[in-house]
């Protein structure tokens, strides 16, 4: 075997495979830096004059409380909440919140799942 | 009366059995149990099936006593099929199958990546040594590292320009070895990282917009063809599916290219390389090498990813899981299932996976480079 054949052919190897994928990440960096804008959260807007208890009040009495199942926890509320709001752009109201149909041992939640499944469908 | 015992007794000698009964036909009879043994680990153990199938069918059928099927046999069906890898047109076909169904973007939200998908290379060139240390021809070796790049349409495409009559061990042993990623690689993986490592969970990767999905692919190409001219094949069809995919205007080619063209290259592509395999080239102590210099490049390939995983690890204090390195040897997506799963079996709430998928394509952009250059060095030591 000639060692210094060898040798030449591992350093010429190595050293272009990092060569050409280190270029790739730095034009990846400078096309995500161009490309990507995050979205900044939009901020909230001022009120032209300032809510009154009474009106804040009156806002509370047109979005009656749903009727919740006992032993949901307020963190849940708030969360399924929030998705109905995003989801319908604030025009949703949520009548009742209640579990669903008791899932048979050793499958996952229908929220895990759905996640799972957006997470991992291109692969 | 005569006439027909002639006959028969001319269909008897002249037939299989007959030419089983000497010396030569034990090798072919090894050869058809082999075959055999291949086909149970696909059919049964689904071991890579989709290609170990056609390959140990296409052994079968190269291994019959007087048929003369083979890829090397002039004049038969396997003979003209088999141009198609001669001529190097069916693992470029079956990369731009691959590109379409890739996404590229954990790996353009996190172009680190790329240095795993680098890393896990290494495995290729530790192996090429060994392969020259054992005797094997520089081409040989280099047809045999590639093997460490975990990517069959690579290693195969590497091996009919450089060594074409290896091509039936190395396809064995590069795709069974590739069927046994979950089993080769946890305890290196486990052995080179501490529990800690592996609890690490790793922050949200950026949304990708379209229009860089659109680009990376053009911007790819041009790169690496411009660098390493010899891979502009496998890297042009790769990323010509995946474009095809990403664009969006082309949807009935995307979906052709991902479906009926890559099924029909696959089965065109197993039955002829299997049929390379026969008794006088595959039963040789060179297969046995070939098997246990497999097993060595992956091994390596898997332990460099996770080394430099370690190093990004501590470069960004604990923000890197080192067990998405391991994912830098290509065989999509299996080893970044692999890195998934040890990652939450140490904590169940951790989700490496699509983290792990961005070494894991860009160990296919890695591969293909590494075959270039290979190509490029090696082929004037052709004979």
């Amino acid at each position: 075997m000639d060692v210094s054949f060898a040798l030449a052919v591992i350093f010429t190897g190595i050293v272009i495979v990092f060569l050409v994928l280190v270029l790739l990440i730095a034009i990846m960096m400078i096309m995500g830096k161009l490309l990507y804008k995050p979205q900044q959260p939009a901020a909230p807007q001022k009120p032209d004059t300032p809510a009154s208890p009474h009106r804040a009040a009156a806002g509370m009495k047109a979005a009656p409380m749903p009727i919740v199942e006992s032993g949901i926890e307020e963190e849940t509320i708030a969360v399924i909440s929030a998705a109905i709001a995003a989801l319908t752009g604030g025009a949703g109201r949520i009548a009742s919140i209640r579990k669903a149909a008791g899932r048979s041992h050793g499958k996952r939640r229908a929220w895990a799942s759905a996640g799972l499944r957006e997470n991992t469908q291109p692969f | 009366m005569d006439i027909f015992l002639n006959t028969l007794q001319g269909i008897a000698q002249s037939s299989g059995f007959a030419a089983l009964g000497s010396v030569e036909g034990l090798k072919y009879l090894a050869m058809i149990i082999i075959a055999c043994v291949l086909l149970y680990l696909a059919i049964v153990k689904q071991f890579e099936p989709l290609l170990l199938l056609p390959i140990a069918f296409g052994m079968l059928l190269a291994n019959i006593p007087v048929a003369n099927l083979n890829s090397h046999a002039e004049g038969s069906l396997l003979y003209y099929l088999y141009q198609g890898v001669k001529l190097g047109i069916y693992p470029p076909l079956i990369f731009m199958g691959v590109g379409a169904m890739t996404d590229f973007g954990p790996l353009i939200a996190n172009p680190k990546s790329f240095i795993l998908g680098a890393a896990a290379q290494i495995g290729i060139f530790m192996t090429f040594f060994g392969a020259l240390a054992l005797g094997f021809t520089g081409p040989e070796a280099g047809a045999i590292g590639i093997i460490g790049g975990a990517d069959g349409p690579t290693a195969i495409y590497t091996t009919g320009k450089l060594a074409p009559h290896l091509l039936g061990p190395i396809a064995v042993a590069a795709y069974s070895y590739m069927a046994l990623v979950p089993v080769i690689q946890p305890p290196i993986m486990k052995l080179l990282t501490t529990k800690k490592e592996r609890c690490i969970v790793m922050e949200q990767l950026r949304p990708v917009s379209k229009r860089e999905k659109i680009i990376f692919p053009v911007v790819v190409t041009i790169i690496v063809s411009l660098i390493v001219p010899d891979s502009t094949a496998l890297i042009g069809m790769l990323m010509l599916g995946n474009l095809m995919k990403e664009c969006g205007v082309v949807e009935r080619i995307a979906k052709t290219a991902t479906n009926e063209l890559m099924n029909i290259v696959t089965i065109l592509l197993g039955i002829t390389v299997g049929a390379t395999a026969t008794a006088d080239t595959f039963l040789t102590a060179q297969t046995l090498f070939i098997i246990v210099l497999g097993v060595i490049a992956f091994s390596f390939g898997t332990a460099s990813g996770l080394v430099f995983g370690k190093i990004m690890c501590w470069a960004t204090k604990g923000k890197v899981n080192p067990l998405i390195g391991s994912a830098g040897v290509s065989a999509v997506p299996m080893a970044a299932r692999v890195a998934q799963r040890v990652g939450q079996k140490e904590n169940p709430t951790n989700f490496l996976l699509m983290h792990a998928m961005g070494p894991n394509v860009a160990g296919v952009i890695g591969s293909a480079v590494a075959a270039g250059v290979l190509i490029n060095i090696l082929t004037p030591y052709v004979k």
